[in-house]
């Protein structure tokens, strides 16, 4: 099923800071995916966060120290970098390369050091992709036996929107066994929006209470659990289901792929 | 049939698709002859039966192409109404707000859109597209564009009439819980008439 | 120069806990914007050139509002030109001021007017009515919000806050101060037929009609007017004396820009090739005709639009005043457009109303109200980098200082921390010691400091006993993990 199935391709994992600290065994799932399919996964060990929280509160000085940080780690080698955020990810590819330009030309870098910078970046970015981006492209054309999971996939904005990376999520998924079913209004907001979540909680909480809505009405549907490539929004709604009583179960991507019988793609080049 | 017909006919075909889609109602007339029959199906449409408490009303004006009709018989043959014909020095803004129906004829229309087009002039009043409960706007097959874009390019943009409006549908809003309403100041009902002439040979 | 623009005194956790706690407006907000989007969405798949033209219709914005300076003399002199006058008015003061010299010189006593957002931006009624002048909204739902004393709630549906019965009483007082027949019941047909026999009183006595306009034309010297309802006709072609107040950022250079830009505000907002009534109003009306004002003021607002050429916020200007970015916002959706407090509501109010005031006026809008979800971004048919703005804009309150301290040093220490993998560690080792003052059954159930707004709504699992790094370390050692 698995096309090429003996190359030996390496990646190097971006965890990000809230799947390393609060769900682990999102990127245990994430590696054991990975490894079954031949796939050399590679941790840099110095990685610590993409710096969106700062950037998107507008703390660009701040968010530039994280930003230049990853790129010291990220920027040695020439292998894929696998994160596990689609929203992390769109950080990097989308907003790096002029947050370093323009916080190394606010204090006092020269053009050529600014540059050098926006170099660097955009080498990295030009490497990172989603989980489900970079198993997607590698996934041969077999269909699953059994499609009996039922299971309703939130499509973080930033993935949505940002990396335009609208159909991936669903087609590893569907390779892997899962029926998808969309959520009602899919394409609003959960209202997680980083740090939007704390300082504007009654907006946050309302947004994740349509959200829980729709879930409802997916649980009615069949739907036997909640996913998606973005943990900030899986936190949210899972921290609003427990406050709210009510039990649903979420799951990462990752931990959907690995806990699905079938491993999903093959791991051929190109 | 030549191309430019067959032309013609795509393009009414598209107007009709979409001056209905907009909620507008379409009557026909091939030749002047068939024009009286057609403005009676419109007025039942557009206006109901006669009334016997009071005389009904409209206010015309006509494209160039059909002035010479005698307008007066045409529609003695519809009804017992009262035609003015439109005349800017007459009191006009009276007999309009008080008409059942305003006639009109137009500048061009858009078959892509269902809009037509109407530009203010001495001969050419906007008031009867507006005031009355409902609209009966009178177009050659071959007025009709195909893109808003064609006929404002049509125009002389050097000399443009003071006003010039497009018509897409009746009079509507949705601001009340957004509901869609159909009649709010302007025309409840719109009626598009389209009808062709013998070439002139 | 700064614009001067009203905003609700309120401040936003009091706007904004307003707009949660009106069930009514949200239900009706999000039946509208919803229909709304999915018509935007509709009419761009079903007509193929509709993309193209979106494309050629930015352009001629972009053009003309980084040429405005050279658009606004030709365009007055094209008006003049055929027997219009025309005025330019540097902020809301000076418009205001223009408007009531203009009404008292023809002894006005009503004016009647379409809806207008620049008129709310200049609180044009508010100036009339203190020099006696009576206005009259005649679009039904700036009709109704005029009757409630209140400002509209979203850019093509003003009332959208109010329902049927609330609307019913309204109309109810109005028909007795007028001692006309009160609606037949609170059905939206009845009220709507009571609104039409009621305004069109107005429009056949009104002595001026007012107009916004949706462009103006730079080669023509042609306004143009986008309603459904109708009544811009009848403002047009009514009264005797006509004036329209337009954005000096609403200029566009030739008649063939038009021609692309004049389905946009249709299409955009509501799902329509084109509205029910566009009208172009190139002129007074001339010697023998019936209808057209005899006298057309045009009075050119400015109001710190200019001040925005040739930023990088530039592109602002070319907001069409669709609604779009509304129509798709989940924090207009839930919060509602009175929560924002100004003129301007959604993702273009957050951006443009700081934007025209130097921040002076609800800086606060680009930090409450957007998730950065993007979908504003999208849905612009200007392509106004509106989640790009708010990210900018972010970012000059905290280089001016419009931020919290705290909040400033939160950011401060944790960028530091984090910026080493050690002290990143070392970080959570100790967060994993403290949570468990606030562990409950297995759930994080609050945590001091920025965290803290989470905790009102939501629970949190706790740092894990292994967290990822750890597990690798554990499992992998230096295999091939560690980079030095």
């Amino acid at each position: 099923m698995a096309r090429g199935g003996c190359t030996t391709e390496q990646v190097r994992l971006f965890a990000t800071c809230l799947v390393d600290a609060f769900r682990p065994k999102v990127a245990i799932a994430a590696v054991n995916v990975l490894e079954r399919n031949g796939v050399r996964v590679e941790f840099p060990a110095e990685q610590t966060c993409c710096g969106q929280f700062a950037f998107n509160a507008g703390y660009h000085h701040e968010a530039a120290m994280l930003a230049r940080h990853f790129i010291e780690v990220f920027e040695r080698g020439d292998s894929d970098i696998v994160a596990l955020s689609g929203s992390c990810a769109a950080m990097v590819v989308h907003d790096y390369a002029q947050l370093v330009r323009d916080d190394a030309l606010a204090h006092g870098a020269s053009e050529a050091e600014a540059t050098a910078w926006e170099h660097r970046a955009q080498h990295t970015a030009d490497r990172i992709q989603e989980l489900s981006q970079w198993l997607s492209q590698r996934m041969d054309d077999s269909q699953p036996q059994d499609k009996s999971t039922v299971m309703a996939l939130h499509q973080g904005c930033h993935m949505r929107r940002v990396l335009k990376a609208n159909a991936e999520p669903r087609a590893v998924l569907e390779h892997s066994g899962i029926d998808v079913m969309e959520l009602e209004d899919a394409d609003q907001c959960c209202g997680f929006g980083g740090t939007y979540s704390m300082t504007e909680w009654p907006v946050s909480t309302a947004l994740a209470d349509a959200k829980i809505g729709a879930l409802l009405k997916a649980q009615d549907a069949g739907a036997t659990a909640l996913t998606s490539a973005d943990l900030g929004c899986l936190l949210h709604l899972e921290g609003r289901l427990s406050r709210l009583n009510q039990t649903f179960r979420v799951m990462h991507v990752a931990e959907v792929l690995d806990s699905s019988g079938r491993t999903p793609p093959g791991t051929g080049r190109g | 049939m030549d191309n430019r017909n067959n032309g013609t006919q795509v393009l009414v075909d598209e107007f009709k698709k979409r001056w209905s889609a907009a909620g507008g109602h379409i009557f026909e007339a091939s030749g002047t002859d068939a024009l009286g029959e057609a403005i009676g199906q419109a007025w039942q449409t557009l206006v109901g039966p006669p009334d016997n408490e009071r005389n009904r009303s409209l206010v015309y004006w006509v494209n160039e192409d059909l002035r010479h009709l005698p307008w007066d018989v045409i529609f003695r043959g519809v009804g017992p109404i009262l035609a003015y014909p439109w005349d800017p020095e007459a009191d006009i803004r009276a007999l309009t707000t008080a008409a059942d129906l305003g006639m009109t004829g137009c500048a061009w229309a858009v078959a892509e859109t269902g809009t037509v087009a109407l530009a203010a002039s001495k001969e050419t009043g906007l008031l009867p597209s507006i005031l009355p409960a409902a609209h009966l706007v009178l177009i050659h097959r071959r007025q009709i564009v195909r893109t808003v874009r064609e006929g404002l390019l049509s125009l002389d943009h050097g000399v443009l009439p003071p006003i010039l409006k497009l018509v897409t549908g009746p009079s509507m809003t949705a601001d009340i819980e957004g509901t869609l309403v159909i009649g709010v100041h302007g025309p409840a009902k719109v009626g598009a008439l389209l009808y062709d002439l013998p070439m002139p040979t | 120069m700064a614009g001067i623009l009203p905003s609700d005194p309120r401040p936003w956790p009091e706007r904004r806990d307003a707009g949660l706690g009106n069930a009514t407006m949200r239900t009706t907000i999000g039946v509208v914007t919803r229909r709304f989007s999915s018509g935007q969405r509709r009419v761009f798949h079903e007509y193929e050139e509709a993309e193209q033209a979106r494309q050629v219709a930015v352009q001629a914005k972009r053009r003309a509002v980084r040429h405005m300076d050279q658009l606004i003399p030709k365009v007055r002199a094209k008006i003049e030109s055929h027997g219009g006058q025309t005025y330019m008015a540097q902020d809301a003061r000076e418009a205001v001021r223009l408007l009531v010299e203009i009404a008292q010189a023809h002894d006005v006593q009503t004016a009647i007017k379409t809806k207008s957002m620049l008129s709310e931006e200049i609180a044009l009624n508010r100036g009339l009515e203190k020099a006696g002048i009576t206005v009259v909204e005649t679009d039904l739902g700036e009709y109704i919000i005029q009757r409630a004393h209140e400002s509209p709630s979203h850019i093509l549906a003003p009332a959208a806050h109010k329902n049927r019965t609330q609307i019913k009483r309204l109309l109810d007082d109005d028909a007795r101060s007028v001692e006309m027949e009160t609606p037949h019941s609170e059905e939206p047909a009845d009220l709507t037929r009571f609104a039409r026999s009621r305004l069109r009183r107005e429009f056949l006595s009104a002595d001026m009609g007012i107009t916004g306009g949706n462009f103006l034309v730079a080669e023509t010297g042609t306004l143009v007017l986008i309603t459904n309802e109708g009544n811009a006709d009848m403002v047009t072609s009514l009264p005797p004396v006509l004036v329209s107040i337009v954005g000096v950022e609403k200029v566009v250079e030739t008649w063939d820009d038009l021609t692309y830009l004049i389905q946009q505000p249709a299409m955009n907002g509501i799902g329509q090739r084109l509205s029910s009534y566009t009208t172009l109003i190139s002129g007074p009306r001339q010697p023998g005709m019936a209808e057209g004002a005899a006298e057309w003021h045009v009075v050119l607002v400015d109001n710190g639009r200019s001040s925005l050429q040739g930023t990088p916020f530039e592109d602002v200007l070319s907001c069409i005043r669709c609604g779009a970015c509304l129509n798709v916002c989940p924090v207009f959706r839930q919060v509602g457009g009175h929560a924002y407090g100004g003129v301007y509501a959604g993702p273009i109010g957050i951006v443009e109303t700081p934007l025209l005031t130097d921040l002076q006026v609800l800086p606060e809008l680009p930090s409450v109200a957007c998730t950065v979800c993007h979908a504003c971004g999208e849905a612009c048919p200007m392509d106004i980098d509106l989640p790009g703005h708010v990210l900018r804009l972010r970012k000059a309150k905290v280089a001016r200082c419009i931020d919290h301290r705290s909040a400033r040093w939160s950011y401060r220490l944790w960028s530091q921390v984090w910026s080493t993998s050690a002290r990143y560690r070392r970080s959570l080792r100790l967060a994993r010691i403290a949570q468990k003052l606030y562990l409950k059954n297995g759930q994080l159930k609050n945590a001091p400091g920025l965290a803290q707004g989470w905790f009102q709504s939501r629970d949190m699992p706790p740092i894990a006993p292994e967290m990822f790094h750890e597990w690798w370390q554990r499992t992998r050692g230096n295999a091939h993990g560690q980079q030095k």
